[in-house]
């Protein structure tokens, strides 16, 4: 399970440079790359939660969940592997607009393949907007499988369910 | 200080993987002022206590499982406890585990106790800290920032 996702992970950094000269170096830039790569999606719905109770959250559970390292083993008859992962989440909040970034560096057992942006490479962006009448909409930009916990976790944010930390090691 | 905590408890995984286990019993010896509630699905959950010293040096003093809905415990007053809740999962089939925690430190006061609401349901965790007056009966969310740490 670890190995293929770290093998899916190697692809989508990869797939979303497109030829890998480059990766994106903020979340502007990553936002306008994932619609054209492989494996990954943009993906929009609306929560029935007003735009300050979700900027709110992202505020507080963004540095609870996101300020951690994981490591993680993965062990087979053929491998054994050690990744030592650091994330580094960025909420910004305005009127209107908040906005989460996800980075993440390893520091161990993934070899960099492009420059890196300072805190790691982007792994999401969630964007929230205020809309009419009191709902909000979610704008997700990032991979189109793997990491489900987190995706849950912030749509659980958004929503005001089951609020919490995604396990990163699950 | 940050480090010393992540090696005291690489090295409490490591030793646990090994066969060799560090894990004491927590020595539940004062009154009662700490309540754990607890609400977990396919994870084993401990709470691993530590002292805290003047200079951020940490003592570790013991582990309780969380294998109750709620559990009473006492620790010191007016002393820094490091407290890490932590989240094993297993599977033999995939021969895959993971292990996430989540630590904080509490400054206890006087005429208050305090209860930890801890949560793993579908792979999404949580841990919430109030402060509940004893003579009051009023009960707070504790904020981020007012978990003490050495490091802040």
């Amino acid at each position: 399970m670890r190995i293929a996702s770290t093998l899916y992970m190697f692809l989508f950094v990869t797939l979303l440079t497109g030829c890998v000269t480059s990766h994106p170096q903020n979340a502007t830039e990553f936002r306008a790359a994932v619609p054209g790569a492989f494996l990954a999606k943009v993906d929009k719905y609306e929560v029935t939660e007003p735009f300050q109770k979700v900027a709110s959250r992202f505020e507080k559970m963004a540095p609870k969940c996101f300020n951690v390292s994981i490591k993680t083993v993965s062990q087979s008859t053929t491998s054994y592997q050690v990744i030592v992962t650091d994330y580094k989440p960025t909420v910004i909040v305005g009127e209107d607009r908040a906005e989460l970034h996800l980075q993440q560096h390893h520091r161990q057992g993934v070899m960099k393949i492009t420059e890196e942006p300072e805190g790691g490479y982007y792994l999401m962006v969630f964007d929230a907007i205020k809309l009419d009448g009191g709902n909000t909409r979610i704008d997700y930009y990032g991979p189109s499988v793997g990491h489900e916990s987190i995706i849950k976790a912030v749509k659980g944010w958004a929503s005001g369910k089951n609020v919490g930390c995604p396990d990163l090691t699950a | 200080m940050r480090l010393n905590f992540t090696l005291l408890a690489l090295m409490n995984i490591m030793l646990l993987a090994g066969g060799c286990s560090t894990t004491k019993i927590y020595k539940d010896v004062l009154s009662h002022n700490l309540e754990v509630n607890s609400e977990t699905d396919s994870v084993e959950t401990t709470l691993d206590i530590y002292s805290v010293g003047a200079q951020c040096e940490s003592e570790y003093l013991g582990t309780v499982a969380l294998d109750r809905s709620s559990i009473e415990l006492g620790i010191a007053i007016e002393k820094p406890s490091y407290l890490s809740v932590g989240f094993a999962s297993s599977s033999f089939w995939s021969s895959s585990s993971g292990f996430i925690s989540y630590d904080f430190t509490l400054l206890p006061r006087k005429a208050f106790r305090y209860e930890v609401d801890v949560s793993y349901i579908d792979n999404i965790y949580n841990v919430i800290v109030y402060e509940v007056g004893q003579f009051t009966g009023e009960k707070r969310e504790m904020e981020a920032a007012e978990l003490w740490n050495c490091h802040s």
